[in-house]
């Protein structure tokens, strides 16, 4: 995002770049767009937690310019986090080294089921992963393999799963529904596997159990959500 | 998965460092100013770089070490921001630049930066809510479409 002298300047320099000029504005307006909670409000402490809200903030001071976002690619997918248990307390007590090498191991089996049941690596969260699958299905025989394989590499891992829709970001994904994906991550217990209602209801006919886990405020998303444990 | 309330102590642990130091805290510092060990450090990084919002936070490739922490830069771009007359701050980029006043408020922000076509001067003064000028008035802002994509490399981003 770049600063030019005039419209005049930055339409010579976009002859060497195709791209539309829909987000051209003055210094002026952008610094009213910049003034939107999502810049304003970095230092504040649950500013994390608030920013799907603040995002909007954002569009909104978009839309009063009369612009837009750029229309992301949106698509329905299953997004599954998992995440390694107390991870820091592990690595304190197995040391550096050690760590280093279980995490190697288990880095090497979330990639192998991932391939094994159609899953895609989308990143590295820490010590978990973000993947995508087109099937919810998939996504908890997945997850539940996973953890299972970690119990035998004596690690416990918790995983969370939900069903939205998402936006490409690159090669990253976004959207409401990946943060929801990681606040049902952050729900589960150690060697649990915790789906939303809306994954619940998505792989009916299927045979997998649950357990309902209880009404839920997940930080920073709106509304009550239905929870469900997998039974292995 | 570090928690949240530590991923947050460590964005704005980050930002303030930035703020006051005109760049980002190594890990290992990172590590002394949270109480944590250097390990936990580095993941709490990673962890508050996931969840910042509009991509807006970043390691150097296949590093801990930190790139951009939006509004900032921690390597030398061609926005420059002074606060009060003092040179020690680059904008991730040209909008950011402008998002700089709110971390410095009752301070004055200067930016200044070369158009991408000419190379000559453009600067931003800013005080809080108000720009109090700009040099030249025709400057505009261009953000290339979609803006997510263009740190994958179309070159269009700086």
């Amino acid at each position: 995002m770049n600063l030019f002298r005039s419209e005049e300047h930055l339409e010579r320099w976009l002859l060497y770049f195709q791209s539309a000029s829909d987000y051209v504005m003055t210094v002026d307006e952008w610094a009213t767009v910049f003034s939107a909670s999502i810049f304003r409000r970095r230092l504040e402490p649950d500013y994390l937690a608030n920013s799907p809200q603040y995002l909007d903030d954002y569009r909104h001071a978009l839309l009063a310019m009369g612009k837009t976002l750029p229309a992301p690619d949106r698509f329905l997918s299953t997004v599954l986090f998992t995440d390694i248990v107390e991870s820091t307390k592990q690595a304190a007590s197995v040391g550096d080294t050690a760590w280093r090498s279980r995490l190697e191991r288990h880095n090497a089996v979330v990639r192998s089921q991932l391939e094994h049941f159609g899953g895609r690596e989308i990143k590295q969260t820490g010590d978990g992963f973000l993947s995508a699958f087109d099937s919810p299905a998939k996504a908890i025989r997945c997850a539940i393999t996973i953890c299972h394989d970690m119990s035998e590499l004596g690690l416990q891992v918790r995983a969370g799963i939900h069903l939205g829709e998402c936006e490409a970001l690159g090669d990253d994904l976004g959207g409401i529904a990946v943060h929801i994906g990681a606040r049902i991550g952050s729900a589960a217990g150690p060697g649990e596997v915790l789906v939303s209602g809306t994954v619940k209801e998505a792989v009916t006919g299927s045979d997998i159990d649950f357990k309902h886990r209880g009404t839920h405020e997940l930080k920073g998303v709106p509304g009550r959500w239905e929870l469900y444990a997998v039974v292995p | 998965m570090a928690d949240e309330n530590m991923t947050q102590r460590a964005f704005t642990t980050i930002l303030e460092h930035f703020v006051v130091k005109g760049r980002a805290p190594h890990y290992t510092e990172l590590s002394g100013l949270l109480g944590i060990s250097v390990q936990e450090a580095r993941e709490v990084q990673r962890a508050a770089v996931a969840a910042s919002p509009i991509a807006g936070c970043w390691m150097a490739h296949d590093t801990d070490y930190i790139e951009s922490w939006a509004p900032f830069s921690n390597i030398p771009t061609h926005y420059f921001i002074s606060v009060d007359g003092v040179q020690k701050w680059y904008a991730q980029c040209g909008m950011e630049a402008l998002a700089v006043r709110w971390l410095f408020p009752s301070q004055e922000v200067l930016i200044e930066t070369r158009c991408l076509d000419c190379g000559d001067s453009i600067r931003v003064r800013t005080h809080d809510e108000t720009i109090l000028d700009i040099d030249p008035e025709s400057a505009v802002g261009y953000m290339p479409s979609p803006f997510a994509r263009s740190r994958a490399g179309s070159g269009a981003f700086n």
